[in-house]
Formats: structure tokens, C-alpha cells, sequence
């Protein structure tokens, strides 16, 4: 009986060893046939006419909740797109999820799974997850629009960026500040930032703003994400007199930080990104702290203002009003459908002809949330030079009042940022 | 001297956070023999039941507090009697208490999705400023009820007789068990322990303002890992002797350490103190060389 | 008592002369059937997930082999093996991608730099037992995660670094393997790389079993007062176990680097060695198929949550808040699994293909009863008193 069973398991794998059936003869040449006529690729078969865009990003985990919103943000895009009928009026659009769960290695397996579902995949969350991409990206000539305000990846051809840096959010914070009034030659500026590369971009900027605006640059102190106890840094600021610091944390650093802050009896200006803030805060006591003492970049302006065009589609196609991560969503999704505009136009939708169509791009414009991504060759393309600031207020929308919406620092955008 | 004594304040203050996060796990080394990382459940689950009953019934703090205890206590129990119990040896023991904190932790945040909940505790933003230092509300009680938690197993396992049963049990089981000692009982109560303290150290750990509990509050529970060998895996002493050690030294190594050291030196300084320790003691500060027998 | 010890695995495995390792037809056949395996199936499954989750299960294999032979075969429990795979993984990428050694230079080095890591660490590691060993081994991945994030010329610091190193024998790159008329996919070629390398991890690990160090192994672990008293010195008969099992580790770290192309400090932590863990106790402790078995039961556990996921109520669909993700619900069933197997099944997967123990005569040179499996350095299902490694 064993021998038998033994003997069919050798016919079989004999078998296939023999029929091979899924392996292609080389070399499989690419036709390099630019006519108009749009064919079938991975994730769009013409027959269909549906158009399926990726989405990898962190369904678990604590970034879940803000990742379900920018999710829901990209899709209440897609939805308005698809009510006129789709891309260029005819195909439609439909998101595929993975989730990463913020790890990067996660994020190779994942893509593994849906790259064949998929013409790009439309927002990436995690420069590490981009990172590790990109290799798999490059191999199989594939586009992908990263979910971060980094510069890493502003200059590479097959990732389609959309915000403002984190160097120019800095800087333009530090700019208005400064015409405001409320920093001057004479005072310190310091930091308190997580030793990678959104540190190092947010001190990169604090150098450069401290050259241009005469300032002095105090500690530079640093913290781990796990880190609970913060007076040893805090102490470190106060003891150095620090008037602003760059704060570089999440929001379940903000907590911490300010019970430090309190304990220690230490009030300078905090800049912070608008996703250190969390919705719960403004419930508790640190709310008070976070009124008088924070500014946080983001994007567009109050967010229930609807005299900005995207927030009002946004808060239109959502049926209330809209969160600054729905907001951050919503506007990757306007890149990816504008990428995949011109990709259409020029009748090829696999990645190279997306690759071909953000070369052909001069610009993606973001119904005035925010400044105009430029793109065109690899060379020129530029992230956006605004940035919106707020100020905490607990009865505004999002907990964010802006300040100003939409500002670039006159004495323009730092080097390379 | 005041930035001086304000680290060393601090670091006392993280200490007894290590403190109250090691007891529980000594607590069970004494009874059950075993390294249980069920610990990060209780501590997750605590947090999350006080939450319900501060935030969605209504419940004053303290109360919320008392019965989340109380449930993490019997969940722990029930976890023992039904589960761990089953299992003979220790490296399995081991795997399956982090088993089960793996798989409770989804479940948690799923039953309670948010990235911070917040938990209304009634320490707020108060500091107390004693000479030029500020101490937290919350740390100024912690400490004293950290030396409260220390006498209070002290007395408990010298004076009372279940506390002599505790200690008998883990001499010699067997004789424990001629004297009438019943070991299922000595179990109990020592992982009932166990889990209110668990739940007590999330609630602590949810309480800095504006935090709450959120998803990743099991990863805490290790950190009392390094605190637990460095002060001897079955003495309660050395878990808050050790959890002191390394809060103070943790946070005078945020201050003095050159930045050349590099970053999250922090993170492995309780790893480095405990094997430095164990050079010089291999059971740990007050922990007990083990007898082998053929 | 002595009417037993002729049953035990102890005399078996004292014999002067070992039992062979392809000894009956069946296991040769295996053996055949399993190389071919190897080839057939990339070659008739396109799918580049399911191949790179079955090359991603072949490596995690070869790490979790090398961890049996420490925990299953010596008895010393470890919680640092991610630090192993890590170091094999980052020095794979210095020497390969940075210094642009060949396949077969960088590999074997990589492996070997794990292996002079784990004789530095050996002696001291050696003095602990049970917990402290456990909780001390820990430190050792924390430690490592600190050294991998500052260290970043070598390997790029916090955020980890692409990896560059070459996949290629001689004329043979298995990133883009070329058969006569036929291209593979890179994930085609990787899989069997990948498989052929855990092929030969398991054949090293059945003769290490087999032989003198192997059976000192696992006389320490059984009996280390009474196996010390027979003359197996403890010191040694250890080092070897955990020299060899970080230089799998490493190996596996190498082939990870190349088969994801990323490598990051943060992911060679405490849930990676506890994955190896789980994957040699839910495998089937001291067996050379345990480890293939359990991982690839593990890596299987997200393909099962994913598919699961689509019929479940309680699992949240991306873009609402609330349910459990689908990962979350893959975390639910590899802890629940974990506890299931601990509880029910303590002999692991492997134990289902194994006939239930029973006497054997001492004389027997191969043992049929272990005939299901091509290696015969095996234990059958544990007795009841020795479960597991001494603490």
C-alpha cells in the first residue's frame, strides 16, 4: 500500500517536473508600441474596464485607527471619480488593501500577494515599507505613491510623491513664526526627535532656518518611540533654555511629553505634525497644554471650511466633516487618479506607461488643499513648497485652528528640500 | 544638585512601575515554577476593563480600578486551573502563556478599538514641587504604594498562613501537600496576585495624561524581564530592589550618555545592568542559588 | 525500571556504530521525491506569493532547524536566535552587497561570523539555566537591535538597508534563472534555492544527530549528571550544539536578506525568535522534519486568516474602525494554536506520521519504525517524564 502510494507521488512529480507549466520563454520581450489603443495589464483587463489600485498600509496595529481614515479618505475620492464615470469618463476605480501592519518586511510578502491584482498601488505607509519595496518596485517596473512627507523618495522614478517635506514643513513653521514675532534672533531653538531619517530631515531643516533667520540652535535630544518617561530630556531642554522645540513624536509620545513638560514646570513653543495629535486628547487635561504651548503643521485649513474646494467635495462624499488624515488620503488618491488620467491618454496603463505618464505630468494641483506637487522628468520633480499651520483648540474641528493656510516662507524653499 | 535629585526622582518613580510590572511575575516563579508571559495579557486586559468601566458605565475611578483587578485576578485563575496547569514543563509553559498574550491582545483592541482610550484617572497635571523638584501626582502615589505592595508581601508570606503555604509549596511540594497544604489552592491564589497586579500596572501605565490604554500596552509587561533576573526570579525584594536599579540608572543614562553611544541606548541599559550583574551573581541579587539533585 | 531502558532511546543511540541515514526504500524515495518536489513546484506555480511564502517557510525552516539543535537535541532553551539570523542577515549584506563577494564566498561567511558569535556567547550562556537562560538570551536580541540601529555604515542604521548581495552560482543567477529555453521568475529561482539550501541543512543536522557530538547532545540533555558521570563532558558537547545552531541561524539570516531584498534592525526581535519557538514545539521537538513542518504551518497561519477573514463577521473591513483586522485575526489563531498544540500535542506535527513507540530490539541497525522519515537520529514521541529541555 505505502509503495503504491509512494510510486503515484513519483509518477506525479515526474510529471511536473516534465510539463513545467509556468515558466515563459526568454527572453519575454516588452513591445515597446506606443499606439493609443489601451490594453490589458495586471490589474485592469479591458473587457472589465475597472481599474484596481493598491493600497498598502497599516490595518493593525496602533496606527490603525489613523490608517482606516486615510483610507477612507482615498476612497471617498475614488467614489467621486468613479460618479463621473471613472478615469477619462470610462474605467472605474477599485481599492485593493494589504496590510503591512507597519512592518516592512510584511510589506514584501503583501505586495507579493496583490502585485498582480494591481496597475500601482496607490498610497504606501512606512518609509521603511517603501524602502524595502523598492527593490521588488524596480524589478518588476512598478509604481507606487509612498504615504509620507519624506524626501527620500522625491527623486526616484517609479514613486509618485504628494506632500510637503517634513524640512519644509520645519522651515516654514519656523519662517511664520519668526515674522510673527514670537521666535527672534535672540532665541533658542531646539529639537526632540527620533534618531532616523524624520529626525535627521527635521534638524536638517532646523540648521538651515537657524542660518537663514539668525536664531541659535540649542540640544538636539532624542527619544525611542517605546520611551514613557521623558523629564531626562525635557530637563535637558529647560536647562538650555530652549524658547521652541521641533518635536518629532506620534501621538502616544505627546502625553508623556507633556506630563514631563508639567512636572518640570517647562513651557516653550512645541512644533509638532498634525498626526502627533490625537482626537482623544482633547478630553483630558494636556488640552490646556496643547492650547497655549503647540503648533502643529498640516494640511489645507480648518476642516470644516468649506470654502476650500477639496474639503467641501470631501466632507460632501463623507456626510460630515472630514479628519486631517481623511484629508491626507484624500489627496494621494487625487495623484493617483491624475497619474492615471495621463496614463490613459497616452494608452498604456502597465507601469511602465504610468512611469512614462508621471514623466509627461507637469503638475498634480490639489483643489486647494495644498501646493502643487511638480512632476515631469525625475530631475524636476519637486514636492510642494506650503504648509498649513495650526494651533490646538479642543473645540475646533480635528482639535486644529489654523493659523495660516498654505504658507511658503518668502525666502523660498531650503536646498534639496 | 536639584537636576541631579529631579533624575533621581524620576528614576525612582520608573522604578516602581518596574516593580509593580516584576511582582506579578515573581510572584508565579515562587508558586508555579514558571516564567509566565501571560503577565502582558493581564496587564493589557486590566487596562482596557478599567477603561470600560470608567468610560462606558460611568464608574468612579478608583472603583473601576478595584474591579478590574478583580477580574483580571479570576481570569488569571481560571487561565492556571484550565490551561497552564496542563502543562508539565517550564519551556512549554513559557510558550504557552505567550501564546495566550498574543492571542488576547487582538482580541482586546478589537472588542475596544481606538488608538487611545482614555482612562479619567484622578491625578491629572498635578505636580508636587518639593525644594526645585516636580514630582507627578501619579508618581507621588505610586512610590508610597509601591512600598506599601513590598511590606504587604513581606508580612503576608512570613506572617499569615497562606503565605506560609505559598512558601512551603515552593520548598517541597510534596511535603507542603502531607501538611495539608493543597496546592491547587497555593496556585490560585498566588496567580490571583499575580493578575491584580498585572491590571494594576496597566492602569498605571494608561494613566499618564492623555495616554489611555492602547494597543501594544502587553509589550510593557517585558520590560520587567531584565528587572526580574537582575533581582533573582523568586524574590519580591529583588523585584523592586532591581525594578529601583534600573528606573534610576535607565534615566541617568538618558542624561549622561555621550550621543556617540548611539540611539536607544536607553532600551538596552536594563539588559546591560542585568548582565553585568549576573557576572558577579548568577542568581540574581537576592535570588537563590538553585540545588540540583541527580 | 531496567526492563524498560532497553525501549529508551538512550541505548539506541549509545550504540557503537549509528544507524544508517537512507536506510530503507521508503526513505530513499522520500528523499527523491523531495528533491524533485523542489523543482517541480516552481516550476508549474507561477504565483509569486505562494512561492515567496513557501521560500520565506524553507528559510525560517533552516533557522528553526538550527534552533532544534540546540533546544530539541541539547536542551537549552533560547530566545536570542533572531539575533543569529539577524547578524547572519546584516554581515550577508556587508560582505555580499557592500564588499560584492560572490554567492559563494559571502554566504558561507556570513553563516560563519553567526557561528563565531555564538562561541564568543556560548560560555557564558552556558552557565544559565531555564528562565535566566531564556530572559538573558532576550538581552542578547535587544542588545543586537541596538548595535544593528547604530551601527549604520554596515547597516544603515534605524531604518535597516536594501540588500544587494548576488544570488549567483557561477553561470547560474538564481535571481533570473535561465533552464535551456526557460526563464524563471526571481521568485521561482529563489524558492528552490532556498529549498535546496534547507535540503542540505537537514542532511548536515541528520549526520550532526547521528554522530558522537550529537548523541553527547543529547545525553546532556536527558541525563547531564549521569551522562557526565559516563565521561560526555557537559562544556563541549554544548558549544557545539550552539555553534551549529547560530551558524544555521546565520545562514538563514543571509538567504532572508536576499530572498526579501530588506533587512531591518527592528525586525530581528523578540517575536521573530518566538516564532522559531513556536515553530520547533508546534513541528515536533528533536526531528529533522519538525522544523519543515512547523513552518511551514506557520507561514501558512496569514494565508489562512486572509482566506478565513472573508467569511468572518467579526473581521473589520479596511477603512471602518472596530473588529479585529485580518492580521490581528492571524495573531489570534497562531497564539491559539501555540496553546493548542502545547495542550494536546506535545509531540508536535511530526508526531502524526509517526507509528506510537514501541519496544525495539537493541540489536536493530536501522530502525523501521522510524522508516517514515529519511533520517533516523530521531526520538518517537517523548516519554512522560522528560518533556522538553532540562531548566
Amino acid at each position: 500500500m505505502k509503495k503504491r502510494i509512494l510510486g503515484v507521488l513519483g509518477t506525479t512529480a515526474a510529471a511536473l517536473l516534465l510539463t513545467s507549466c509556468a515558466v515563459q520563454t526568454a527572453p519575454s520581450g516588452d513591445s515597446t508600441d506606443a499606439a493609443a489603443e489601451l490594453k490589458s495589464v495586471p490589474g485592469f483587463t479591458l473587457s472589465d474596464g475597472v481599474i484596481h489600485v493598491g493600497q498598502m498600509t497599516a490595518l493593525s496595529g496602533p496606527l490603525a485607527p489613523s490608517s482606516n481614515e486615510q483610507v477612507a479618505g482615498q476612497q471617498a475620492y475614488y467614489d467621486i471619480v468613479n460618479e463621473r464615470g471613472g478615469i477619462a469618463g470610462k474605467y472605474k476605480v477599485e481599492v485593493i488593501t494589504a496590510d503591512n501592519q507597519y512592518n516592512p518586511q510584511l510589506a514584501v510578502q503583501e505586495y507579493q500577494r496583490i502585485k498582480d491584482q494591481v496597475v500601482m498601488l496607490s498610497g504606501v505607509l512606512g518609509d521603511a515599507s517603501t524602502e524595502a519595496l523598492m527593490p521588488i518596485l524596480e524589478q518588476n517596473k512598478a509604481v507606487a505613491l509612498p504615504s509620507t512627507q519624506s524626501s527620500r523618495f522625491t527623486k526616484v522614478a517609479n514613486l509618485g510623491m504628494t506632500f510637503t517635506s517634513y524640512q519644509t514643513n520645519v522651515w516654514n513653521t519656523l519662517s511664520y513664526m519668526f515674522e510673527e514675532g514670537r521666535i527672534t534672533k535672540d532665541s533658542v531653538v531646539c529639537s526632540m526627535i527620533q534618531a532616523d531619517q524624520s529626525g535627521a530631515a527635521r534638524q536638517e531643516a532646523l540648521e538651515y532656518a537657524a542660518e537663514k533667520l539668525g536664531f541659535t540652535v540649542g540640544p538636539k535630544t532624542e527619544f525611542a518611540p517605546t520611551d514613557t518617561a521623558f523629564t531626562a530630556q525635557v530637563q535637558t531642554l529647560k536647562n538650555a533654555k530652549c524658547e521652541m522645540v521641533i518635536f518629532g513624536g506620534a501621538t502616544n509620545n505627546v502625553p508623556n511629553l507633556v506630563a514631563a513638560a508639567t512636572q518640570l514646570d517647562y513651557a516653550p513653543i512645541w512644533e509638532s505634525e498634525f498626526f502627533a495629535i490625537a482626537q482623544s486628547f482633547k478630553d483630558t487635561d494636556i488640552a490646556g497644554y496643547l492650547k497655549d504651548h503647540f503648533v502643529i503643521t498640516g494640511l489645507a485649513g480648518d476642516l470644516d471650511d468649506t470654502s476650500i474646494e477639496g474639503i467641501k467635495l470631501l466632507t460632501e462624499q463623507l456626510g460630515t466633516t472630514p479628519t486631517m488624515q481623511n484629508v491626507y488620503g484624500f489627496m494621494q488618491a487625487i495623484t493617483a487618479s491624475t497619474i492615471l488620467e495621463k496614463a490613459v491618454e497616452l494608452g498604456d496603463l502597465s507601469g511602465v506607461g504610468l512611469m512614462k505618464a508621471m514623466d509627461e505630468l507637469d503638475k498634480v494641483s490639489y483643489l486647494d488643499l495644498n501646493g502643487d506637487m511638480i512632476y515631469g522628468p525625475v530631475e524636476d520633480r519637486r514636492q510642494p513648497d506650503t504648509s498649513s499651520i495650526f494651533s490646538y483648540d479642543p473645540a475646533a474641528p480635528g482639535s486644529l485652528k489654523a493659523l495660516i493656510t498654505k504658507y511658503a516662507a518668502p525666502e523660498g524653499r531650503g536646498p534639496g528640500f | 544638585m536639584t537636576d541631579f535629585l529631579q533624575t533621581l526622582v524620576s528614576g525612582i518613580a520608573l522604578g516602581c512601575l518596574y516593580a509593580v510590572l516584576a511582582l506579578g511575575f515573581v510572584i508565579v516563579a515562587r508558586a508555579s515554577g514558571i516564567l509566565n508571559l501571560a503577565q502582558g495579557s493581564f496587564v493589557i486586559l486590566g487596562g482596557y476593563l478599567a477603561y470600560a468601566f470608567v468610560g462606558q458605565l460611568g464608574l468612579p475611578f478608583w472603583v473601576s480600578v478595584l474591579i478590574a483587578m478583580a477580574l483580571v485576578a479570576v481570569f488569571a485563575v481560571l487561565l492556571e486551573a484550565f490551561v497552564v496547569h496542563k502543562v508539565t514543563d517550564h519551556f512549554a509553559a513559557l510558550l504557552v502563556t505567550f501564546g495566550i498574550t498574543i492571542a488576547a491582545a487582538p482580541i482586546i483592541t478589537g472588542i475596544w478599538p481606538g488608538d487611545s482610550l482614555n482612562l479619567g484617572d484622578p491625578w491629572k497635571l498635578d505636580v508636587l514641587r518639593i525644594g526645585g523638584i516636580g514630582i507627578t501626582a501619579r508618581d507621588a502615589t505610586l512610590i508610597p504604594i509601591t512600598a506599601l505592595l513590598l511590606l504587604a508581601f513581606f508580612l503576608f508570606f512570613r506572617y499569615t498562613r497562606i503565605g506560609l503555604s505559598l512558601r512551603a509549596t515552593a520548598l517541597d511540594p510534596e511535603a507542603a501537600m502531607a501538611q495539608g497544604v493543597s496546592t491547587r489552592f497555593v496556585f490560585g491564589i498566588s496567580w490571583a496576585i499575580a493578575g491584580a497586579l498585572g491590571a494594576f500596572g496597566g492602569v498605571v501605565l494608561s494613566t499618564t495624561v492623555g495616554g489611555g490604554v492602547r494597543p501594544g500596552l502587553e509589550v510593557y509587561a517585558f520590560l520587567a524581564l531584565p528587572v526580574i533576573i537582575l533581582g533573582g526570579l523568586e524574590s519580591p525584594l529583588g523585584a523592586v530592589v532591581g525594578g529601583l536599579i534600573i528606573g534610576v540608572v535607565q534615566q541617568f543614562a538618558v542624561i549622561l550618555v555621550p550621543e556617540s553611544w548611539g540611539s536607544g541606548f536607553a532600551d538596552v541599559v536594563p539588559y546591560l545592568v542585568m548582565l553585568i550583574i549576573l557576572l558577579i551573581r548568577p542568581a540574581g541579587l537576592f535570588g537563590r542559588k538553585e540545588v540540583r539533585r541527580a | 525500571m531496567t526492563a524498560t531502558i532497553t525501549e529508551t532511546d538512550l541505548s539506541r543511540n549509545t550504540q557503537a556504530r549509528a544507524p544508517r541515514l537512507f536506510g530503507t526504500w521508503t526513505s530513499r524515495l522520500l528523499a527523491l521525491l523531495f528533491v524533485v518536489a523542489i523543482f517541480a513546484i516552481p516550476l508549474n506555480i507561477a504565483d509569486s506569493y505562494v512561492l515567496t511564502v513557501l521560500a520565506t517557510a524553507a528559510v525560517a525552516a533552516i533557522a528553526a532547524t538550527g534552533l532544534n539543535v540546540l533546544t530539541g537535541y541539547a536542551g537549552q532553551i533560547s530566545l536570542g536566535h533572531a539575533f543569529f539570523v539577524g547578524a547572519g542577515a546584516f554581515a550577508g549584506q556587508v560582505l555580499g552587497g557592500q564588499l560584492g563577494l560572490p554567492f559563494l564566498l559571502w554566504l558561507p561567511l556570513a553563516a560563519l561570523f553567526a557561528g563565531a558569535l555564538g562561541a564568543l556567547i556560548a560560555p557564558f550562556a552556558l552557565r544559565l539555566r531555564g528562565p535566566y537562560l531564556a530572559i538573558v538570551s532576550l538581552g542578547l536580541v535587544y542588545i543586537g537591535i541596538y548595535a544593528a540601529r547604530n551601527l549604520t555604515p554596515l547597516t544603515g542604521g534605524l531604518n535597516g538597508t536594501v540588500v544587494t548581495a548576488p544570488v549567483s552560482i557561477g553561470p547560474l543567477d538564481f535571481a533570473a534563472l535561465q533552464i535551456g529555453p526557460f526563464l524563471l521568475t526571481r521568485e521561482q529561482g529563489m524558492f528552490i534555492l532556498c529549498w535546496l539550501m534547507l535540503a542540505l541543512v537537514l542532511l548536515i543536522t541528520a549526520n550532526i544527530v547521528r554522530s558522537r557530538s550529537g548523541r553527547a547532545m543529547q545525553a546532556i540533555r536527558d541525563h547531564d549528571l549521569a551522562a557526565e558521570v559516563l565521561g560526555v563532558r557537559r562544556l563541549p558537547a554544548m558549544m557545539n550544539a550552539f555553534v551549529v545552531s547560530s551558524v544555521f541561524a546565520g545562514l538563514a539570516g543571509g538567504l532572508l536578506g536576499v530572498l526579501l531584498q530588506y533587512i531591518r534592525p527592528e525586525n530581528f526581535g523578540l517575536d521573530l525568535s518566538i516564532q522559531y519557538v513556536a515553530i520547533i514545539v508546534i513541528g515536533g521537538l528533536a526531528s529533522i522534519w519538525g522544523p519543515v513542518l512547523g513552518a511551514l504551518f506557520i507561514g501558512l497561519v496569514p494565508v489562512l486568516a486572509i482566506w478565513l477573514a472573508a467569511y468572518l463577521p467579526f473581521i473589520s473591513r479596511p477603512g471602518e474602525q472596530g473588529g479585529v483586522s485580518v492580521s490581528g485575526f492571524g495573531l489570534i489563531v497562531y497564539g491559539i494554536l501555540i496553546v493548542l498544540f502545547l495542550l494536546f500535542r506535545r509531540g508536535g506535527l511530526i508526531s502524526f506520521f509517526r507509528r506510537p513507540g514501541r519496544a525495539r530490539p537493541a540489536s536493530a541497525s536501522a530502525a523501521p519504525a522510524a522508516a517514515s522519515e529519511p533520517a533516523s537520529g530521531n526520538t518517537t514521541t517523548h516519554n512522560s517524564t522528560k518533556e522538553g529541555p532540562s531548566s
